[in-house]
């Protein structure tokens, strides 16, 4: 869940909370129309109509109660993601030409055997090995890389400590090269690309 | 504040999920005619069933739940300063607190001025940077010209007119 929608959802949590708190205090003022300040808060009837629905009353509870409880495991798990879109998947790779039988007789490449199959390339590993490369530049003190989206055009997000001494122009070129050295290794060419960089204080964390 | 937010989206739905399943037991237990598990619902329905819109325990929930409301709500409105900073460079973004560090490290070193603090506020493309550091107001040029290298150390264009520098005289410790 990104912090855009977070601070969405909590305004109208807010605004919600507000608006009822008034309206409640506008009750028990008896300033809000068609309410009495003497009416209870649950009315000794409502046990009658309760009892009325049969089983379908506490049934209602339980799906209820079920689905309450599933938005707010979902609530959670969303926090533990800070961006919307889906992770890209592992790469599945092809790999093989025409069986030798369906070449001619005469085709060179009849002779040869032809392998079939299939390579399935972790997207993860294929982030962690722009990670490594990125970490090799002494200004850079970690990178996290994560890949969205869709192959052959994921989204590349990179998230990079750097030194306090570092000339962030500079480390933008060797950052381009590294990810231009990703695109020509994986075969994946990025469609959109998040660097964000976090330096830190002069003196601090220096170049190894 | 995005933090906090997180945080109490976390709390949040924690609670939902422990309200929820709760509540389906509860129901399963009256549907059974069992004894109730943690919520005894005589004492909620007697307390609902004889507490009036005009007692003063209304009131005092009512304006609990409307205070928290509207600070939930002003802290949500209020600008926040922005958690990146834009740069020249595409694709590229700083967070802002290195920023705010580097700046105020290079403009500690020009000699004469201590103590310099720096706030980035503003939307995260039209950022504007004070400074405010102890010094001589002589200094001013220094610190400017410190700011404007860092600045450019971190590939961060920021006009002129979006960059404020406020020299106070430094206390004299006598």
């Amino acid at each position: 869940m990104t912090n855009r929608a977070n601070r969405i959802m909590w305004t109208v949590i807010g605004a919600l909370l507000a608006i009822a708190g008034g309206a409640i205090i506008l009750a028990n003022r008896g300033a809000l129309p068609g309410v009495e300040t003497s009416a209870v808060l649950l009315p000794v009837s409502a046990i009658q109509r309760w009892h009325d629905l049969g089983p379908w009353g506490p049934t209602t509870v339980v799906i209820a109660g079920l689905v309450v409880a599933l938005l707010g495991v979902r609530l959670f798990l969303a926090q533990t993601r800070r961006r919307s879109q889906p992770a890209l998947p592992d790469l599945r790779l092809r790999a093989g030409g025409p069986a030798a039988t369906d070449l001619p007789a005469d085709s060179p490449d009849s002779a040869r055997p032809v392998v079939r199959g299939e390579v399935t390339v972790a997207a993860r590993v294929l982030a962690r090995s722009l990670e490594h490369d990125l970490a090799r530049d002494r200004h850079i003190r970690h990178a996290a890389v994560s890949l969205t989206g869709h192959a052959p055009d994921p989204d590349v997000w990179v998230r990079l400590d750097i030194a306090g001494s570092a000339d962030v122009p500079e480390l933008g070129e060797r950052v381009t090269a590294a990810l231009d050295r990703f695109a020509t290794t994986s075969g994946l060419t990025p469609r959109r690309v998040d660097i964000t960089a976090k330096t830190a204080s002069a003196g601090r964390y220096t170049p190894r | 504040m995005r933090v906090t937010n997180r945080l109490a989206a976390m709390v949040l739905g924690l609670a939902l999920a422990v309200a929820g399943l709760v509540a389906a037991v509860e129901a399963l237990l009256v549907a059974s005619g069992g004894p109730t598990l943690l919520v005894p619902r005589d004492d909620w329905h007697a307390a609902l069933t004889s507490t009036r819109i005009g007692d003063g325990i209304v009131l005092g929930v009512a304006v609990t739940v409307g205070l928290a409301g509207l600070l939930i709500l002003v802290a949500q409105v209020r600008p926040w300063p922005p958690e990146n900073v834009d740069t020249a460079m595409a694709d590229w973004r700083l967070r802002r607190s290195g920023v705010q560090r580097r700046v105020a490290a290079a403009v500690d070193r020009v000699p004469g001025v201590s103590q310099c603090r720096v706030r980035v506020r503003g939307p995260e493309r039209r950022s504007r940077l004070k400074v405010r550091a102890s010094g001589d107001r002589a200094s001013r040029p220094a610190v400017l010209a410190a700011t404007r290298a860092e600045l450019g150390r971190l590939a961060v264009t920021m006009p002129d007119e979006r960059v404020a520098v406020r020299l106070n005289r430094a206390r004299r410790v006598t």
